[in-house]
């Protein structure tokens, strides 16, 4: 079982889920244990043959019942697949997997925000290669998702809303856009190559969007992975959250958006957290948004 | 719009699927969207659900 303690400094949680270090650090494919069970081998975490997504729990888990959830979600059997490789029906499969697994771990008392997400490449701290996300339940509201709804506040009515329109005005960040989703790199953003991928429509999680803003949703996601790939031709790291509605007893809002978070500065040199941005906390860029996003719009395009 | 979600339980809570392999699992399959989930349980107690696209099998 993980313990919380308050970091009075920060004021935020801290977890402390030692187990972890237990967990399985980079195996060979033989032993991977998110592929299936073939007969005659050990057993994986999957007992069957061949699956299409499988979910589980997590066998380390940083959160767990009755304080949370911690989740593993597997996107194929086939070890060498990546969400930009899987096809596209496979991925609109995900989005729903995706909103079940919400609707369901948010219902529970105690998970007050569900955080899907992904981390991809060792640059990232991967620890299985074989194509899978990951879900938290968490059993507080962390720090990110307080400070979108502040940043409401703030703003007077929803940020993404306003971020949004902003970003279609003025045109020169966005890299991808169909009838329900937009992409752009941020005004502001943080990373060399980050990706805010937004719904058009308010929608404050999956729950509560159309089938077909789904498949836009699976469409935007798989376009904008896919052009990481082709940017540099390499397998693209990077960590992606899906950012939705706290799930607290009390309502509260969100906009459904999906941000990813590449390391890479250019093809073989990483961004790493120093100390600015670890003891200031203030971000210091070498990329201008504005070109990281002509890139990036280019390779979206050859990559389609 | 605020959402919560509390006071909607989820379609169906984490069933008992008891342990080892059900042989017919896409038989018992609960239809969610574009896809159907199986729930198990493994050995060791913790939760498995399997989702298999509806339709056509994925390519």
């Amino acid at each position: 079982m993980s313990e919380q303690r308050r970091n009075e400094l920060r004021d935020e949680q801290v977890v402390y889920a030692i187990h972890r270090q237990e967990r399985t650090f980079l195996p060979s494919r033989e032993h991977c244990p998110l592929c299936p069970t073939r007969q005659g081998q050990a057993e994986t975490e999957i007992p069957f043959p061949a699956f299409e997504i499988a979910v589980f729990e997590n066998r380390f888990p940083a959160f767990e019942a009755p304080q949370g959830a911690a989740e593993v979600v597997v996107y194929t059997d086939d070890h060498d697949a990546s969400l930009s490789t899987l096809p596209a029906p496979r991925v609109q499969a995900l989005m729903w997997v995706w909103r079940q697994r919400f609707q369901e771990l948010g219902a529970r008392d105690d998970v007050d925000y569900v955080l899907i997400f992904e981390n991809r490449g060792v640059e990232v701290g991967v620890t299985l290669h074989h194509p899978h996300g990951q879900i938290y339940g968490y059993p507080f509201l962390p720090p990110v998702p307080a400070l979108e709804l502040a940043a409401d506040q703030r703003l007077g009515g929803c940020a993404l809303c306003a971020l949004l329109r902003a970003e279609l005005e003025h045109d020169q960040r966005v890299v991808f856009q169909n009838d329900g989703v937009v992409a752009y790199v941020p005004y502001a953003a943080r990373w060399p190559h980050e990706v805010h991928v937004v719904m058009r429509a308010h929608r404050p999680s999956l729950l509560e969007c159309e089938a077909e803003e789904l498949r836009l949703l699976a469409e935007a996601l798989q376009g904008v992975v896919r052009g990481f790939d082709a940017l540099w031709d390499r397998p693209f790291p990077y960590v992606m959250v899906v950012h939705q509605a706290p799930t607290t007893r009390a309502p509260v809002d969100g906009h459904l958006h999906v941000e990813f978070y590449p390391p890479l500065r250019t093809a073989g040199k990483l961004k790493y957290l120093a100390g600015s941005e670890q003891g200031a906390g203030t971000f210091i860029s070498d990329v201008l948004p504005e070109e990281s996003a002509a890139r990036l719009r280019e390779a979206i395009l050859r990559a389609a | 719009m605020a959402s919560s979600h509390k006071s909607s339980p989820p379609p169906g809570r984490p069933q008992t699927g008891g342990e080892g392999q059900p042989k017919e699992h896409r038989a018992r399959g609960e239809s969610y969207g574009l896809v159907m989930l199986v729930r198990h349980v493994k050995r060791d107690g913790r939760a498995l659900i399997l989702y298999e696209r509806e339709g056509p099998p994925a390519a």
